[in-house]
């Protein structure tokens, strides 16, 4: 018996001329199709400037075009979006290449299985890899950086979607959100320590992962988890999308 | 030559993958070590797998206590090449090396993924 395929989705938002990640989730991405065939790349934001034609401009460059041949030349669907391509010029554009607008890639992407999302990196400003981090004032007030307040919204049948926000929300991050609002139920975590400054505009939903340590759970509104209840919270979705 | 690892999964139980693709925060690190703790306690088994610059977090003590709570590591010995790591005489650091094709076989058989960027 064979098992069904599970929908997989890569999508890229940062520039492979600019962060050699871009590469790596290319490379990975080819490696995938091993398995299956129907991974679907997303080619978002800066990510588009790797259809632009450029000259031997960096390997990291290089070899995400290299990779992105390989993936087309597999028949393996490549999508881009089609507000990034109006914002760069002079792409050399494979009549194999997809054009998608944003809500239609937010919403296929929302429905995948498995998800990786590798989006443009924004400095925490020095926080990534402290423990010891300034409290933020806009996680204040959504909470408190080892405290956190709790909403998960959402209607039954809509896919179930889990935000784990690692750092700083991008630009991205608030874009998807925005555009599933309607189609997907969500639940966003922040990590505590990591500190990204959240506001009003993300629905209003947030948890933080408070630790193991009673000491960091609130005692008010707001609620912090544990890791045994995120691992809960991460069955309990069917997606988990990683910012 | 080391005996292939049995990748079935144990029924009844429910399997969480984990991709590293690049280099983590500590707090990141932490989270994957709880929830490996996390794991061993409600029948979900854990599998790492460590590519890009995500494998210098080999030698993280994190990556071996996620793996004695139960975690199967295993990581891209090209990328581990291509940073010198395999030049350290404690390399691979209790992981096992590994191929893009097993993490294919890691996204496909997982209930959950994680992708960490």
């Amino acid at each position: 018996m064979v098992a069904a395929r599970k929908t997989v989705a890569v999508v890229i938002g940062c520039s492979p001329w600019e962060d050699h990640r871009a590469s790596e989730a290319m490379r990975m991405a080819l490696g995938l199709t091993l398995r299956n065939p129907e991974v679907h790349l997303f080619l978002l934001e800066r990510a588009v400037t790797g259809l632009e034609r450029r000259q031997a401009e960096g390997a990291s460059g290089a070899d995400f075009v290299r990779h992105l041949i390989s993936f087309l030349e597999l028949g393996c669907p490549v999508i881009v979006e089609e507000e990034a391509l109006n914002t760069v010029a002079g792409f050399a554009l494979d009549n194999r290449i997809q054009i998608w607008r944003r809500d239609a890639i937010v919403r296929f992407v929302s429905r995948c299985q498995a998800v990786v999302l590798l989006r443009h990196r924004i400095s925490d400003g020095g926080r990534a890899g402290s423990s010891k981090g300034k409290r933020d004032p806009d996680a204040v007030a959504a909470g408190d950086e080892e405290n956190g307040g709790c909403q998960i919204h959402g209607e039954d049948g809509l896919p179930r979607i889990l935000d784990l926000l690692l750092r700083t929300p991008s630009d991205l991050f608030r874009i998807v959100l925005r555009g599933r609002a309607k189609d997907s139920s969500s639940a966003t975590v922040v990590l505590n320590r990591s500190g990204p400054a959240l506001g009003a505009q993300l629905h209003g939903f947030l948890l933080h992962s408070g630790g193991e340590d009673p000491a960091l759970r609130p005692a008010d509104a707001h609620r912090g988890i544990g890791h045994g209840e995120l691992l809960d919270l991460i069955f309990e979705h069917d997606t988990v999308f990683c910012w | 030559m080391r005996a292939a690892r049995d990748d079935r999964k144990r029924p009844g139980a429910r399997r969480l993958g984990v991709l590293i693709l690049s280099r983590q925060s500590d707090a990141v690190l932490e989270t994957v070590c709880g929830l490996c703790r996390a794991a061993r306690v409600k029948d979900v088994e854990v599998q790492i797998f460590l590519t890009g610059d995500g494998v210098h977090h080999l030698r993280d003590p994190r990556m071996a206590s996620a793996a004695k709570d139960g975690a199967r590591v295993r990581f891209c010995a090209l990328n581990a090449v291509e940073r010198g790591l395999d030049l350290d005489p404690n390399y691979p650091w209790g992981a096992e090396e590994s191929s893009q094709y097993e993490l294919a076989c890691i996204v496909e058989g997982s209930d959950r993924f994680l992708a960490l960027t």
